[in-house]
């Protein structure tokens, strides 16, 4: 995880209905992705007489998947087509802009941090999001605060990379992940990232990527009023 | 919605037993089509029973019981937490009506041991075990280490025992893990781990059952020790409970399902008032989650008891008292991998570890091998009675390789299969599989007594081999894949 890529990304991100997260995503790898990430989600039926009666739950699954921008026109059309099991509505997808992405396949040279973030720093906070193997989340989010992060949220995932998968009698062993979102300053992405690039448990590849986005507005719910550092 | 999926799931896991009836039936196990038409309807009721239970099981006492945990644990408290451990480990099983019919039925059996002191034995068994297991999370004491220590007294314990208390003692762990308390107790382990900071709160969040279930276990060997006497001809009377009519079995359930749900429903009372302090509409999805419970647990022991336990028996008798006697052993193998896939504490356990693995380790596959162990169970179960083994040959030994597996299975699934071993043996198989083999034990002129506790106890023990088994699998292919990462 030693390489910034300087080049901007999308990131895909779809909650379809439980268990069709793995097929969408093998899907999405036929037409060139490289892998996703999966999270587990509850999602709430719009209908008033089940809400009355509780019965209103229904599993999902939310799926991100990084695509590079030659990549996303290839995706977006497997997306509209699909169907799982011939049925209608499996769920929804949408398409959001990322930048600075950390990941150990590719090969760019590492560049300055903050000359890269120069250009675009019109929006006051950034979002990065870190996703690493399980058990790894404490150890990033240890280095990111220290490098001025002030707090993070850690919610379970399962990975789905390429070289990852392991068949057995037919069912898939999939690697569990952690998914890491800490809020920070923009002033501060620079050196959270280069904080958590250079940490020794991510030095294998595969053991993880982050990405950002940009937060145009941010407010705390509740409790007395707080600002992220600069 | 999830209602239609676990009526779906439900469905898979049931009719296979429904085809199993049948073809026996046109085979070797002629029952007669009328009880097949009584035996339908019971799976269909179980059917909906068990995905109406699983539904209000996820939305009252998985997510209260997450709270709760979360909560005592976010408090910071030892004492606290302990005390909290202790008091609703203690209180679920004095307040459990199996728990009531079993100390029942031991105190009519053994002279010396009255029925209020055995519940309360009970009680402060799985109460102070239950403490332990919470404190182990704080202070960082190895599971492993602790169910070793446990599971060796045990084992060097009931060398030491009267059969007939050992018998009772492997019951004990099982009738006083209900329905009910078992997917609280599963919860409660995963919300105190889950406000966590640590790389081992995933394998924290389970055992709780499987160390719990120690307490009533031990209760019952330190009696056998200090002594009693013991009344063997009742003995072999208690395994064959009596049949009621449907209307009569209608009642019984609603009054049993009432009385199970309502020290649940006070613990939740007490929680709410003092810690949870849960928010409007959180508290109506508790409240209707446990109507739905309610609902679902009625018909589905209505199903299991009415219609299930009867064919079990006729069955058993039937194929006992032919000539195929050693049919026994495959007919055995497949009820006891496809029961287990109706028994409602299976599912809640491996939805949890689904949901507590983010995914990563799949429903199906842990399904498998529970169905594995359990078709072992029975399978050895059978072989044990048609060539008259001693069942403590088979379960020192397994206990054993049980106990060496966690030194070489992740502690995640070492965590699971402790859990799954009481997981395993509630209501469905305690009466079909219970009903089946003593059908073929009365047939044969076995001791029905020592051949049902036998099955039950094979229960337990099976599946934390099959599941620390699967562990081994996984462990094994990350390793292979890590491999693969660093040559490349």
């Amino acid at each position: 995880m030693s390489n910034i890529l300087p080049v901007d990304g999308k990131l895909l991100l779809s909650i379809v209905r439980g268990g069709l997260g793995e097929d969408l995503v093998k899907n999405l790898k036929e037409n060139g992705s490289s892998g996703s990430t999966i999270v587990l989600a509850r999602g709430v039926i719009e209908n008033p007489l089940l809400h009355a009666l509780s019965l209103d739950d229904a599993e999902k699954e939310i799926v991100f998947t990084l695509v590079s921008d030659n990549q996303l026109k290839d995706l977006l059309e497997t997306l509209s087509g699909y169907k799982a099991h011939k049925r209608h509505s499996c769920g929804l997808s949408m398409v959001i802009d990322i930048h600075s992405i950390l990941r150990h396949d590719t090969h760019v040279e590492s560049k300055d941090f903050k000359d890269e973030r120069s250009n675009t720093m019109d929006s006051p906070h950034t979002l990065i999001t870190c996703i690493v193997n399980k058990g790894l989340a404490d150890e990033v989010m240890d280095a990111a605060r220290k490098a001025g992060a002030t707090g993070g949220t850690i919610v379970g995932a399962r990975g789905t990379g390429k070289e990852e998968d392991v068949k057995f009698f037919g069912i898939q062993l999939v690697p569990e992940k952690e998914m890491l979102l800490i809020l920070v300053g923009s002033g501060l992405t620079g050196i959270v990232l280069e904080t958590i690039s250079k940490l020794p448990c991510l030095a294998q590849p595969g053991s993880g990527i982050a990405y950002c986005t940009d937060v145009e507005r941010f407010m705390v719910l509740g409790g007395k009023k707080t600002t992220l550092k600069k | 919605m999830d209602l239609l999926r676990k009526l779906r799931e439900t469905s898979m896991s049931v009719l296979p037993i429904v085809a199993i009836v049948i073809i026996l039936n046109v085979t070797i196990a002629p029952i007669g089509w009328k009880a097949i038409g009584n035996f339908s309807l019971g799976a269909v009721a179980i059917i909906i029973g068990l995905a109406l239970f699983l539904q209000g099981i996820d939305i009252s006492i998985i997510s209260t019981g997450h709270l709760i945990g979360a909560k005592l644990m976010e408090k910071r408290n030892l004492p606290l937490l302990v005390g909290a451990g202790f008091f609703i480990g203690m209180f679920v099983t004095v307040a459990d009506p199996q728990v009531n019919v079993f100390a029942q039925q031991v105190s009519s059996l053994a002279s010396g041991i009255a029925k209020t002191p055995l519940i309360w034995a009970f009680g402060i068994g799985v109460g102070f075990f239950a403490a332990l297991s919470f404190a182990r999370v704080v202070l960082k004491v190895s599971f492993r280490w602790l169910i070793i220590i446990f599971y060796s007294l045990m084992v060097i314990t009931s060398l030491f025992v009267d059969p007939f208390f050992l018998g009772v003692a492997f019951d004990a762990g099982g009738a006083t893990t209900g329905p009910l308390s078992v997917p609280l107790i599963i919860a409660l382990g995963v919300g105190v781990s889950s406000v966590r900071k640590s790389s081992s709160s995933e394998e924290d969040s389970f055992g709780l059952v499987g160390i719990m279930a120690v307490g009533p276990i031990a209760a019952i060997l330190v009696m056998g020790l200090i002594g009693g006497n013991v009344d063997t001809t009742a003995a072999a009377a208690v395994a064959n409970e009596e049949i009621l009519s449907l209307g009569g079995l209608f009642v019984h359930t609603i009054i049993e399902a009432f009385w199970a749900l309502l020290p649940l429903l006070i613990l939740f009372l007490i929680f709410q008032f003092t810690l949870l302090f849960q928010q409007k509409r959180q508290s109506i999805r508790m409240v209707e989650g446990l109507i739905y419970v309610a609902i679902g647990l009625i018909l589905f022991l209505v199903g299991v008891n009415g219609a299930f336990m009867p064919v079990g028996s006729a069955i058993g008798s039937l194929i006992g008292s032919s000539d195929y006697r050693t049919l026994l052993i495959p007919i055995g193998f497949f009820f006891g991998g496809v029961i287990v896939l109706a028994e409602p504490a299976v599912w809640v356990l491996t939805d949890q570890v689904n949901e507590v693995s983010g995914g990563a380790v799949k429903k199906s596959l842990i399904l498998i091998f529970f169905s594995l162990g359990i078709s072992v169970a029975v399978a050895l179960a059978m072989v044990r009675i048609i060539f008259d083994l001693s069942l403590f040959q088979i379960l020192i030994p397994g206990y054993i390789i049980a106990m060496v597996l966690s030194f070489f299975s992740p502690p995640l699934f070492t965590a699971i299969a402790y859990d799954s071993g009481t997981v395993a043996s509630g209501p469905m198989s305690t009466s079909f599989l219970l009903a089946f083999t003593l059908g073929v034990s009365t047939s044969g002129g076995g001791d029905p007594f020592l051949d049902g506790f036998g099955v039950i106890a094979l229960i337990v023990m099976t599946p934390m081999i099959s599941l620390q088994l699967l562990g081994l699998i996984y462990r094994y292919q990350s390793s292979k894949k890590k491999k693969g990462v660093l040559v490349k």
